[in-house]
Parts: C-alpha cells; structure tokens; sequence
C-alpha cells in the first residue's frame, strides 16, 4: 500500500510538473502549443521515470 | 544505478546525496537541452517553418520505430553503446561531487547504455522542435525524471539495494513494453495536435 502510494506520488507529481513545464514552454512558442510541448515533456517523463535500472 | 547509489547513501547525509543526484540529473537535462535547443534554433533559422513539418514527420516515424523495436515486433539490433556511469567517480571526484555527477551524467541521456530506443527520440525531438524554451523543457523533465526514479528506488529500499535492483531487473521487460506502448500512443497524439 505504502509503495503504491509512493509510486502513485511520483507519478503524480511527474504529472504536474509536465503540465506546468508544457504551459510555460508552450507560452513562449505559440506555433507550437502546450499540448505538442506537453506531449514531448510526458515522453521525457515516461523515459525516464522507466530507466532507473540503467547505469 | 541504484545498487551503486543505494550503499553510498548511507556513507554520507541522505537526503543530501539523493539532493545532488536530482540535481545533477536536472544539470544534465537542462545542459543537452541548451546545447540541441541551441543547433534546433539554428536550424530553424536556415529553413524556416519547413522545420514544424520535419518534425510532424520524423518524429512520429521515429517513436513508431522505437516502439516497434522495444515491444519486439521489429528485430533488429538496437542502436545503444557499452559505457555506463564511472563506477568511481565518488572516490576520484570526492563523495558528494562523484554522486552530482553520477546524475548529471545519467541526465545527459545519450552518454550511458541506451536502455530503450525510444530513448533516443527525446533528443531527437528536442532538436526538431527548433526552439530553446522546449529543447530545455523535454531534455530536463528526462534528466529530472531519471534522477527522480533512482531516489525512489533507493527510498523504497530500505538498505536491501541488491533486491530492488533484481526486482527492477525482473521489470526490465515489461518497462521496455510499457515504454514502446507508450511510445505509440505519443506518436499518435503529436500527429492529432
């Protein structure tokens, strides 16, 4: 229950700071819109959120 | 990455060390970021709004390739290399700079073993998107996100690192499915938006 809470938190978290970076970066490109940039940020998130088995 | 932080840990502050390797991955996000902004910026530059179309097309191809080779559809030899993270760099560098670098260079994304193709396409994209502001926002939320994920695994592991890392281990393959699903469904959302 414990690790499910803490995976969810991270997840979560991960989540919110996509969507604030997508809104900030996608202000400063209108072309590209928050939802391109939001896109491209939670592909970062999922990458990376899967690799910490990697050295 | 965790059975090499996980024991270090203990050595010094906690909450410190696991600090400076979030730091470090972020560092290493933000300085690939800045660096693949920069040329994309300088790319758009030399051809213009043409470059929004490259992107609607190569970077979607890409995640389909990427996706196709890690669910293990496509069999073909996956683009990666053999280096990993200096081993000691807490003992050359000194503890706590060894540990920021450790995530600094796991930030970087592209100079360790590349677990995933899909992987690849984060810089990728962070270079296509022609723009400074984005290239730093996806390269960083990566070098964060890896930097993240460590510090929970080795938060979660209560001094038994070697049993989260063959736990993490036992995963490998369905994460690598989970990526390449993942994958699909964003190549799927750039070509809509």
């Amino acid at each position: 229950m414990v690790r499910t809470a803490r995976v969810g938190g991270l997840v979560g978290l991960a989540g919110a700071f996509g969507i604030v970076v997508a809104m900030l970066a996608g202000q400063t490109n209108p072309s590209l819109g928050v939802p391109t940039v939001f896109v491209l940020v939670s592909l970062s998130l999922v990458v990376g959120l899967s690799t910490a088995a990697s050295p | 990455m965790v059975g090499q932080i996980g024991p270090l840990v203990q050595v010094g502050r906690r909450n410190t060390a696991l600090v400076l390797h979030v730091l470090g991955g972020i560092a290493g996000g933000l300085t690939i970021g800045v660096v693949l902004g920069f040329f994309g910026v300088l790319l758009r530059a030399a051809i213009g709004d043409t470059l929004d179309t490259v992107f609607v097309i190569v970077v979607p191809s890409a995640l389909i390739y990427a996706a196709l080779v890690d669910l293990g559809i496509l069999p073909v030899r996956s683009l990666t290399w053999v280096r990993q993270t200096p081993g000691d760099w807490p003992c050359s560098l000194g503890h706590y700079p060894g540990i920021f670098a450790w995530g600094f260079d796991l930030g970087l994304g592209v100079t360790t073993r590349i677990p995933y193709q899909t992987l690849l396409v984060v810089p990728l994209s962070a270079f296509l998107v022609g723009d400074l502001g984005t290239a730093v926002a996806v390269t960083t939320a990566y070098g964060a996100a890896r930097a993240l994920a460590v510090v929970a695994a080795v938060a979660a592991a209560t001094e038994d690192y070697s049993a989260v890392c063959d736990a993490i281990s036992e995963r490998v393959l369905t994460l690598k499915k989970l990526v390449g699903a993942s994958a699909l469904v964003i190549a799927a959302l750039i070509v809509i938006s």
